[in-house]
């Protein structure tokens, strides 16, 4: 009985595997490329403003910082800033990366 | 063999590609011997280096025209010369073999660069406030930052290339990535800076504002640092931090330190000293974890920690410290929710230590450390 890589048949057979085995090589080079690009985290930055006990998140806006008084509440009160912090943002198609 | 090595036979496809293929093997076998390979693994290397390289150049490049279109925007004069200074700006270390007054010659070195550099950006921003010019310095500094890393990897690689040093390279390669994280990390802080929002960093001067109360009323003791006093179920606390909300992170040992005597001198004995400031975590811990001990939790090089030590050493006052933790890259960008929520917990951690460690009548110093962009 002939063995795989004998003959005609073998030599075309040979040559197959050689250029799988190269295509393999450049698809896994050509992974680890695009591994390395990692795609750029999106991030939101959140205002949060206290009226009494009532908290409402909005957009940050430039000049925003906390302890600032923005006016008053329906009740007289100063209305503050009292926090502001980046919440990830969720990239379309994509998991969270936290 | 091979049927066009057979006399009068017809060489086909398969033939050739299988005498080239063995060719191949043999060209590289000896090649092998010759040290090529190693040759082609450095070439990759380097390749690898200089791509990178022109990315750190781009982000160098791109931080100094944002600081620079920053002071335009705020009708900075001369701009260029003073970023040209500002970023190849350096200070010596002090001489370390002999130890003597160490401490002192670093602080004044520190002071020194600290008002050199202010000056520079209050002659270049004459009609900016306090808040603006401090996040230009800071942007200033960071692009500087960048710049540097830029330069001294293209220093590593231009050396390893003349002096044959292949295990230089090698390492350089190595260490690309993380080098290239430390410079994106710093490409984002710019942004968060100039921007005027609260870094990670900025948790410890929070838990000062929390503590303190939104209706505390702040006097300057030090340089660009504040103190207020307030009451906690019976204690009297005065709380100290930089002076918000421009980009600063005060004198807060040497505002302590003056505190603490003025104190002593009235006959008021703080009963107990905290300090609290974010600190880094390791690897695997989770971020805004809270975490206490003794000592002082301040990331300064020395002038300022050690005032801490001493002035407590000196009046035999308990000093505390809580930490906020977290990762270099959420220290200097922009406050997370996780470190946000962390700094509630310190806040009641605070609290925690006064109640178990001191009386009502007691008198306690608390230190929010940190940098107060985007914090009041």
């Amino acid at each position: 009985m002939p063995l795989p890589f004998q003959g005609e048949q073998g030599q075309w057979l040979q040559s197959i595997l050689m250029i799988l085995l190269l295509a393999f090589l450049a698809a896994t080079m050509l992974r680890q490329v695009a591994a390395e690009r990692q795609p750029r985290e999106t991030r939101r930055l959140v205002t949060v403003e206290e009226c009494g006990s009532r908290r409402v998140e909005r957009e940050f806006s430039p000049g925003d910082y906390v302890g600032k008084v923005l006016g008053t509440c329906d009740d007289g009160s100063p209305r503050r800033v009292v926090a502001i912090y980046a919440v990830k943002v969720e990239p379309k198609g994509r998991r969270a990366q936290l | 063999m091979p049927t066009w090595l057979q006399a009068g036979g017809e060489a086909t496809l398969p033939d050739w590609i299988s005498a080239i293929s063995q060719l191949l093997f043999l060209v590289i076998f000896v090649l092998l011997f010759l040290g090529v390979n190693q040759r082609f693994q450095i070439y990759m290397w380097k390749g690898g280096i200089k791509a990178k390289l022109a990315i750190l150049e781009a982000m160098a490049r791109d931080a100094r025209e944002r600081t620079r279109r920053f002071m335009l925007e705020n009708r900075g004069r001369n701009v260029d010369d003073v970023l040209t200074r500002v970023i190849d700006f350096f200070v010596i270390p002090p001489v370390d073999v002999e130890p003597i007054d160490i401490i002192r010659r670093m602080d004044h070195l520190f002071s020194v660069r600290r008002l050199r550099l202010r000056h520079l950006f209050q002659s270049a921003m004459p009609e900016a406030d306090e808040y603006v010019r401090s996040r230009a310095e800071t942007a200033g500094e960071i692009a500087g930052a960048l710049n540097f890393i830029y330069k001294y990897v293209r220093h590593l690689l231009i050396l390893g290339e003349k002096t044959r040093n292949w295990i230089l390279i090698m390492q350089l390669q190595l260490a690309m990535h993380q080098i290239l994280r430390i410079a994106e990390t710093l490409r984002r802080a710019m942004d968060d800076f100039l921007k005027g929002a609260p870094v990670g960093d900025g948790a410890g001067p929070m838990v000062a504002l929390e503590l303190a109360g939104p209706d505390a009323e702040w006097r300057e003791v030090e340089e660009e640092t504040v103190a207020a006093e307030a009451d906690f179920e019976g204690r009297r606390l005065v709380v100290v931090k930089a002076k918000g909300p421009a980009s600063s992170v005060g004198r807060p040992g040497l505002a302590v330190e003056k505190i603490v005597r003025d104190l002593v001198a009235r006959g008021e004995k703080p009963a107990l000293i905290v300090t609290v400031d974010a600190a880094l975590k390791l690897e695997g811990e989770e971020s805004g974890s809270i975490a206490e001990g003794v000592g002082a939790a301040i990331g300064d090089p020395g002038p300022e920690k050690i005032r801490f030590e001493r002035i407590s050493a000196e009046y035999g006052i308990p000093l505390r410290a809580v930490v906020i933790k977290m990762a270099m890259e959420e220290a200097i960008t922009a406050m997370t929710k996780e470190i946000y929520e962390g700094v509630r917990r310190a806040v009641e951690r605070v609290k925690e230590i006064i109640r178990r460690e001191t009386r009502p009548g007691d008198l306690v110093v608390v230190a929010g450390i940190g940098n107060t962009v985007g914090v009041a």
